[in-house]
């Protein structure tokens, strides 16, 4: 699919989404209530055929009070690739899992949960993966402070 | 037991499951990889890998730093393949600037990435086999090796951690032996796999240990998102540097090497198969190599507002740079996406079931390096 025809499937698939034909992948930023939904159709639909957990990360807008979620998916049949976004509150950041559509984003999301304490509902082992189990904070949200770190460390 | 008991069938006897530590300090983990595997007897029944031992929080100290400051940290990720993990970098920055890179630093980059491979795939070969008990092997490895690794010092002053690539080029033009000892190292590699193949591929208990061991199907490869050889072992024909193409790869002629059952022999296979296939690609480098710049005119680095991300097939895989910018010289966030972290979160799937051996075997094959694990 080229990324118009890609785009207008996407919006036929989930009507509440916004879709963007951003300059390098097309894009689809879907509120949190329709985002478990559009996840399982680009994953089942075979036309869409997003098989491939391309990467998966988050985004903090402090000034916005909102954690963006990025997940960038590919089709390894139609070798097009998807940029899926959700925004998120940023006091209680919360979101479903699509780790049991892509075993690639168990992992993924265990690093967002560590470094950026978003939840991901119904992940199937939800600890942090880089960090020690009693770190206090998330280091990679704007605001977090570390009292061994005094502006840049080094 | 006395002389005239018989020994009890298995079925009979009383077992217990218990937890062990595999690392983080142990040989075969390559780096500080702790895996607590719950056994029976000698079979394991789970894997659950710890990350995170040298987790350094790279991702936040980008944000500090302006964007030519950054290229060094990134050769500390995946430092088997420095040179690519650099490329990549300074690829999605020069994509977000539109900088069109010198012909000259093109193809030094795609040499220096193709000598890197084989750098990178002869210690593989050399610690895989001393992973599985063959001592000899791992010294044949790191020969071939050497010869890449002194090519490199001559080159930028460094064996591990090269921080070669600029934004918009290379940091200095080839040496004037450069090219000669290219020659020299495509020649002692094709001679090398011979070599490799004599001693090890043939060798019976080599292959014992690897074939039919820990299976990865394709769709499990392609649902965990792995990459590189781990990807193309499972039959998977799939590689940046042809399908989605970067560079001066599409003028280039060289075949994808895959593996059919998707088990340690066919990972072995497919990276044994790479490394002829970056001696054809430095043939034709050397034959087409122009004259020319070897920097691009690059003013100041910021990128406009937006979000970027480029792709490149490191030694390993797939190694994605993804960076948010608000217009100013240093990034608002950065993402590295690591071959090596996808590879290994299929071990706890194709690792069950097997003798412990046998997951020394399979994390060997999956060639990680924990630095780019863990960041």
């Amino acid at each position: 699919m080229d990324r118009l025809a890609l785009l207008a499937a996407v919006q036929a698939a989930e009507p509440a989404a916004a879709v963007d034909n951003a300059p390098q992948w097309p894009e689809a930023s879907v509120p949190l209530a329709r985002f478990r939904a559009l996840a399982q159709k680009l994953h089942d639909d075979p036309a869409f055929g997003f098989d491939y957990p391309l990467s998966m990360t988050a985004v903090d807008w402090l000034a916005d009070n909102r954690i963006t979620c990025v997940y960038h998916l590919y089709s390894m049949a139609h070798r097009h690739t998807l940029v899926l976004k959700c925004d998120l509150d940023r006091a209680t950041p919360s979101i479903p899992t699509v780790s049991d559509l892509w075993r690639g984003c168990e992992w993924f999301e265990r690093e967002v949960f560590d470094l950026f304490g978003v939840a991901f509902e119904e992940h199937p082992d939800l600890r942090r993966i880089m960090l020690t189990d009693d770190w206090v904070g998330y280091p990679l949200r704007k605001d977090y402070k570390d009292s061994r770190i005094a502006g840049k460390p080094y | 037991m006395p002389m005239n008991q018989t020994p009890q069938s298995k079925d009979a006897l009383k077992t217990e499951e218990y937890w062990i530590n595999m690392g983080p300090q142990h040989p075969s983990t390559h780096g500080v990889l702790r895996l607590v595997m719950k056994l029976d007897g000698e079979t394991v029944l789970q894997i659950v890998p710890h990350l995170g031992y040298i987790h350094r929080s790279i991702e936040r100290m980008c944000e500090w730093d302006t964007y030519p400051q950054l290229i060094h940290f990134t050769d500390r990720m995946d430092y088997l393949s420095a040179m690519m993990t650099n490329w990549a970098y300074v690829q999605s920055v020069e994509k977000s600037l539109g900088v069109v890179v010198p012909e000259r630093a093109e193809y030094i980059r795609v040499m220096v990435a193709e000598l890197n491979r084989l750098s990178s795939h002869t210690m593989w070969f050399g610690a895989y086999c001393m992973d599985l008990g063959a001592a000899t092997a791992f010294f044949y490895g790191f020969r071939e090796r050497e010869m890449v690794v002194d090519l490199f010092e001559a080159l930028c002053g460094q064996r591990l951690t090269y921080n070669y690539m600029r934004i918009g080029g290379v940091a200095k033009d080839l040496t004037e032996d450069f090219v000669p000892r290219v020659k020299a190292i495509c020649e002692t590699i094709k001679r090398a796999v011979d070599e490799y193949k004599a001693l090890v591929s043939g060798n019976v208990i080599f292959q014992q240990r690897t074939k039919g061991i820990g299976i990865l199907t394709p769709e499990a490869a392609i649902s965990y998102g792995c990459s590189g050889p781990v990807l193309r072992g499972s039959g998977v024909k799939f590689d940046l540097r042809k399908d989605e193409p970067y560079s001066v790869y599409p003028r280039l002629d060289f075949d994808v090497p895959t593996g059919a059952a998707g088990d340690c022999w066919d990972r072995y296979q497919v990276r044994i198969e790479e490394m002829l296939q970056s001696v054809r690609i430095l043939e034709q480098c050397i034959n087409q190599l122009p004259g020319g710049a070897v920097q691009a005119d690059v003013k100041a680095v910021r990128p406009a507002k937006g979000e970027y991300y480029a792709r490149l097939e490191t030694a390993r895989g797939d190694m994605g740079v993804y960076f948010v910018s608000q217009g100013a010289a240093k990034p608002y966030r950065m993402k590295f996406r690591t071959a090596c972290f996808n590879n290994l979160a299929c071990l706890p799937e194709i690792g069950v079931g097997w003798k412990v051996a046998d997951v020394v075997s399979i994390l060997g094959s999956l060639d990680v390096v924990i630095p780019d694990i863990d960041r």
